[in-house]
């Protein structure tokens, strides 16, 4: 009796179930998907953004996996592909070039408007041709006070700097990343721009950097001006990972155990000389009591706003703890993917600068977006192969290991244009 | 109405779903855990394997097939594949070309310059350290002030007392614009290499020539400013 009710009411309720959570069919919510973002979703790759990196970034992979497809201005640099010239398959020319910078190709409204760099401050201020759309300043105005009498007066106009090259190249004339979106009036949004809010402690080794009161209120204005534009069905979020547990920085103690001296240190410095040049503890706990609050804000937005929100700290920190299991369709097992850069027989997620993903790392974090949308909306997106991500990661394939090279005279300004880009 | 409907609804369901002990007992139960997957072994690009059900090789291939096409749907990238060895050769020949040029260059790759000894390495570790310190603390800095307005005024100036009260020292900032001058130098050199090639456009070369003028300004002030280090 209680089986032949089960069969009649189950498919009854799979269809309400799926009525109410897909009020909006997949194609429907995919329609018109666009980005704004930092760079994870630009694809910053050690230590540039180029063409090959931006179509391994996450937004275009869950686009892609959802059947759809982004538009965005192809970089060709600035700066470097680290991973390139240390495997001599960049020379000179294809250094300066890199250095240099620009477009591979351009859209003349970009829906991905993700850029390295960025966070919800950026988002509302920074366009393609100004560093601060705000910004103002007084200029002298000449004119004709009367017929008999030229003179002049102190005007307020805007005060437009020139933006940094991700910026100019990835937006150009498009405006803001904020201005862009409500040009653009997507049906889904990839919205996730607090990393860069709190990644800067990790990388100046400093709270300086921390202010919760602008990323409150930059983050909320963003989301207001999001909900306002009217055509969003829905969107994915994610919270911010442990920035202090990335492969960036390392475990230090002071030979002298002086607290203030040990903590955390980045990767590549030989010695502390000074407290500065490591996170304490206490600056740690700093740092994870402003990622709570922070992540907290995300989540109930996120949910304000009706977005899928994937809590990507918890994930980085189980990644961190226990590894990412990389099996292939064979049974083939390469191993526990580490977050770390890849070494010989261990996978890893991350690239060379030890804070951004790699071909992989992308493919595993797409597949927890992927998940996370899938079970807002009810849609059967499928999982990318992370297996296949792996097997044609070239860092993966062939790894280097950083730590090789910490005497090439290079390697300080790859990790000055990192730490500055993300200034 | 809509409330009692609901009410009915939840109980009927619970009744339907609830569990008994006489139903948990018929459930069999997995006599094994999962089996774990095994880690690569040292040397083996592929490692061990775990257990799964044989395939037909209709269905290998398949798998094969459906995996090559997401590769090239996700990762357009991967069928153009490594560079050749002919490209390989072609970028050594440009370094080697460079070197001889620009000996001294940091963009040189350590396989085109003579060894370094034990007492060179610690200098190269220590102009590391001093150089990424100085630029995470100018980061923070600009970092902290990106949105700063004229209304709050310039920062308060610092005296050399108080900069050496802190614990910058002469020769860290030495080290420091030693480092940049150094960098700038080679990128330049490595910009007019290019520029002098055969290899760009006109309007990389435009933008090239620019980007010149900017940093020859920069290295400019640098060398300016490193000039005003006192000896200790």
């Amino acid at each position: 009796m209680k089986n032949l009710l089960l069969k009649l009411l189950l498919p009854l309720l799979a269809a309400a179930t799926s009525v109410a959570a897909t009020a909006a069919t997949q194609a429907d919510m995919f329609a018109k998907p666009g980005v704004i973002g930092d760079s994870l979703s630009h694809g910053f790759y050690g230590a540039t953004v180029e063409k090959k990196t931006q179509d391994w970034a996450y937004p275009v992979l869950v686009t892609k996996q959802a059947g759809s497809s982004l538009s965005y201005n192809v970089l060709e640099g600035p700066y470097l592909n680290f991973e390139d010239v240390l495997k001599l398959n960049c020379g000179p020319i294809c250094i300066a070039s890199s250095v240099l910078g620009g477009n591979a190709s351009t859209v003349a409204l970009p829906t991905h408007a993700g850029i390295t760099g960025a966070e919800y401050s950026t988002v509302l201020r920074t366009s393609g041709q100004c560093e601060d759309i705000t910004a103002r300043k007084q200029e002298r105005q000449w004119y004709w006070k009367t017929w008999y009498w030229y003179t002049y007066r102190w005007v307020e106009v805007a005060d437009c700097q020139t933006p940094d090259k991700f910026h100019q190249f990835g937006l150009r004339g498009s405006g803001t990343q904020m201005q862009i979106m409500e040009k653009v009036k997507p049906s889904f949004l990839f919205g996730s721009v607090g990393a860069n809010h709190v990644l800067c402690t990790a990388l100046h080794t400093s709270l300086d950097c921390l202010d919760a009161e602008r990323f409150k209120r930059d983050f909320a204005e963003t989301m207001r001006r999001l909900a306002a534009m009217g055509s969003l069905k829905g969107g994915v979020i994610f919270t911010v990972p442990n920035v202090t547990s990335i492969a960036y920085l390392e475990k230090y103690t002071d030979p002298q155990n002086r607290p203030e001296y040990s903590g955390l240190k980045p990767f590549y410095r030989s010695s502390v000389s000074s407290a500065d040049q490591v996170l304490d503890a206490n600056e740690v706990a700093t740092i994870g009591s402003f990622l709570q609050t922070m992540n907290n804000d995300i989540k109930s937005q996120g949910a304000a706003m009706g977005f899928a929100v994937a809590d990507l700290k918890v994930v980085f920190d189980d990644i961190r703890e226990n590894g990412r299991p990389i099996t292939g369709p064979n049974g083939t097992a390469p191993g526990l993917a580490r977050a770390n850069w890849p070494l010989p027989n261990q996978p890893g997620l991350f690239g060379l600068d030890g804070v951004h993903p790699n071909m992989l790392g992308h493919a595993v974090f797409s597949n927890e977006l992927i998940k996370s949308i899938n079970a807002k909306y009810g849609y059967t997106i499928p999982a990318i192969s992370e297996y296949s991500a792996w097997a044609n990661d070239s860092l993966n394939r062939n790894p280097v290991d950083l730590k090789n090279f910490l005497n090439n005279n290079l390697f300080g300004q790859f990790m000055s244009w990192v730490i500055g880009v993300f200034a | 109405m809509a409330v009692g409907a609901a009410v009915v609804l939840v109980a009927v369901l619970a009744w339907l779903f609830w569990d008994t002990p006489a139903k948990n007992a018929q459930k069999p139960v997995n006599p094994q855990p999962a089996a774990t997957p095994l880690v690569g072994s040292p040397g083996a690009f592929f490692g061990a394997t775990v257990e799964l059900p044989q395939r037909s090789i209709a269905e290998v291939a398949k798998i094969e097939t459906d995996a090559q096409s997401e590769v090239d749907r996700l990762w357009p990238h991967v069928r153009k594949g490594e560079p050749s060895a002919a490209e390989r050769a072609k970028v050594r020949v440009e370094w080697v070309n460079f070197s001889v040029q620009h000996p001294d260059n940091i963009y040189i790759p350590n396989e085109f310059k003579p060894p370094i000894n034990a007492a060179e390495e610690k200098a190269v570790r220590q102009q590391l350290d001093d150089t990424t310190a100085l630029v995470a603390k100018q980061a923070a800095q600009k970092h902290r002030d990106r949105f700063a307005q004229p209304s709050s005024g310039e920062p308060a100036e610092v005296t050399e007392q108080q900069a050496r009260d802190s614990g910058i020292t002469p020769e860290q900032q030495r080290n420091f614009f030693n480092y940049k001058i150094k960098e700038l130098e080679s990128r330049i050199q490595l910009v007019e290499f290019y520029v002098n090639s055969d290899d760009l456009g006109a309007s990389k070369k435009t933008a090239a020539k620019k980007e010149l003028i900017v940093w020859k300004k920069e290295l400019e002030e640098l060398v300016q400013t490193r000039a005003q280090v006192p000896n200790s």
